[in-house]
């Protein structure tokens, strides 16, 4: 006879025997507990314009000290970071990094936030909220990178902490949720909505890929979604994939895909629209919605310049929403 | 001049190597448990990595 444990982290809700993993790789159930596995074990440490997060409304132009642990509880086939999401803790290379050294190195070298990355930092949840705790009260901003595959309970946890955070909404279809990404959609929206009135700040990113998610309609249907439900001050970014992990038959998104869904999301009411992964031009500034100054410049990952003042565009004097100091 | 090469005998050229008899397979097998015990091993989470995880219940036995 065993006690099961049932996880109650993410909307998987896994039960395990004793010695089971979930199917996020870094939980394991030990003598009727729940052990994570990868506490102060990140496999990724690495200085990070905030940019390319992407988060562009948060102290822009900084550097952010980014980490992560090996897992995920999703199983997306077109995984850009699949050698570490898709793996389990005991085949990565870890550091020994507990919360209090991230937020020592992370002051050290000049960062202003903390990112928790690459992977999903939803899974390795106690070292998140841990170190972000460390980090608030020595002044760091807290920036969550996520696929929002999260119950809401954690997340009121995890939101007092957290000042901002990028949220990937891989598509407005259940079914490409279910049979690409191994989960379902209906949760991460009532998480992404329940983060906006929880005061984080939300960016969103959609990764267009060719033949699966990028028709006009499902790109439509998603900006609809952000405005009537998040407002049009919530930015979003459209990633332009490349082949990678499962999905190595799939080309490059075309040039023309992107700029298509951009043009879908303004006239759609967004009044932050950018895209990222595409050869620079203007699509990474940020522009005043109202008089169209341009507020922010950047070359790809860098900042070229910030003319905002105090938050608003100096010639109209509109307020920019995000976290600029 | 063609030495190495499979020979052409009776029309027929030799495509593929002889099959493994079965002693062969059961040697061949052996050798793979007998040394594998020196590959090197799955390296696991250190200790200090593991930390009682927020959020779960516990049910019943079964």
């Amino acid at each position: 006879m065993s006690v099961t444990v049932k996880c109650t982290l993410c909307p998987h809700e896994c039960r395990l025997d004793d010695y089971q993993v979930g199917r996020c790789r870094s939980r394991m159930a030990l003598e009727g507990k729940l052990q994570t596995l990868v506490h102060g074990k990140p496999c990724s440490v690495h200085v990070d314009p905030v940019e390319k997060k992407p988060i562009f409304h948060l102290l822009p132009g900084t550097g952010a000290f980014s980490l992560a642990t090996a897992g995920c509880n999703l199983t997306c086939s077109f995984c850009q970071n699949w050698s570490i999401s898709q793996a389990s803790p005991e085949t990565t290379r870890n550091l020994d990094l507990p919360p209090a050294e991230v937020v020592r190195l992370a002051r050290e070298r000049g960062c202003r936030s903390i990112a928790y990355t690459y992977s999903e930092p939803s899974v390795w949840y106690e070292y998140m909220l841990e170190t972000a705790t460390l980090a608030r009260q020595a002044g760091l901003r807290n920036i969550w990178v996520t696929a929002a595959y999260i119950n809401p309970e954690p997340l009121r946890r995890l939101a007092p902490v957290m000042d901002a955070a990028n949220i990937d909404i891989k598509a407005m279809d259940d079914r490409f949720y279910r049979e690409v990404c191994g989960g379902t959609l209906k949760p991460v929206l009532a998480a992404t909505e329940l983060a906006v009135k929880l005061g984080i700040w939300v960016e969103l990113t959609n990764l267009l890929v060719p033949t699966l998610n990028d028709r006009p309609e499902t790109i439509r249907a998603l900006a609809r979604w952000v405005k009537s439900t998040l407002g049009p001050n919530i930015p979003l970014h459209f990633s332009r994939f490349y082949p990678a992990y499962r999905m190595q038959n799939l080309p490059p998104t075309p040039l023309a895909t992107v700029a298509g869904a951009k043009s879908i999301a303004l006239a759609e009411g967004l009044r932050y629209v950018y895209t990222g992964n595409v050869p620079h031009d203007d699509n990474a500034n940020t522009r005043c919605p109202s008089c169209r100054e341009l507020l922010i410049g950047r070359q790809g990952f860098t900042m070229t310049g910030n003319a905002l003042r105090a938050g608003r565009c100096p010639r109209c004097n509109l307020a920019i929403p995000g976290v600029w100091s | 001049m063609n030495a190495g090469l499979p020979k052409n005998e009776g029309g027929k050229m030799a495509t593929h190597p002889p099959r493994r008899s079965f002693l062969g397979r059961i040697l061949a097998g052996w050798a793979v448990l007998a040394f594998g015990r020196f590959l090197p091993k799955r390296r696991r989470p250190s200790p200090g990595a593991h930390r009682e995880a927020m959020f779960y219940t516990r049910g019943e036995d079964r």
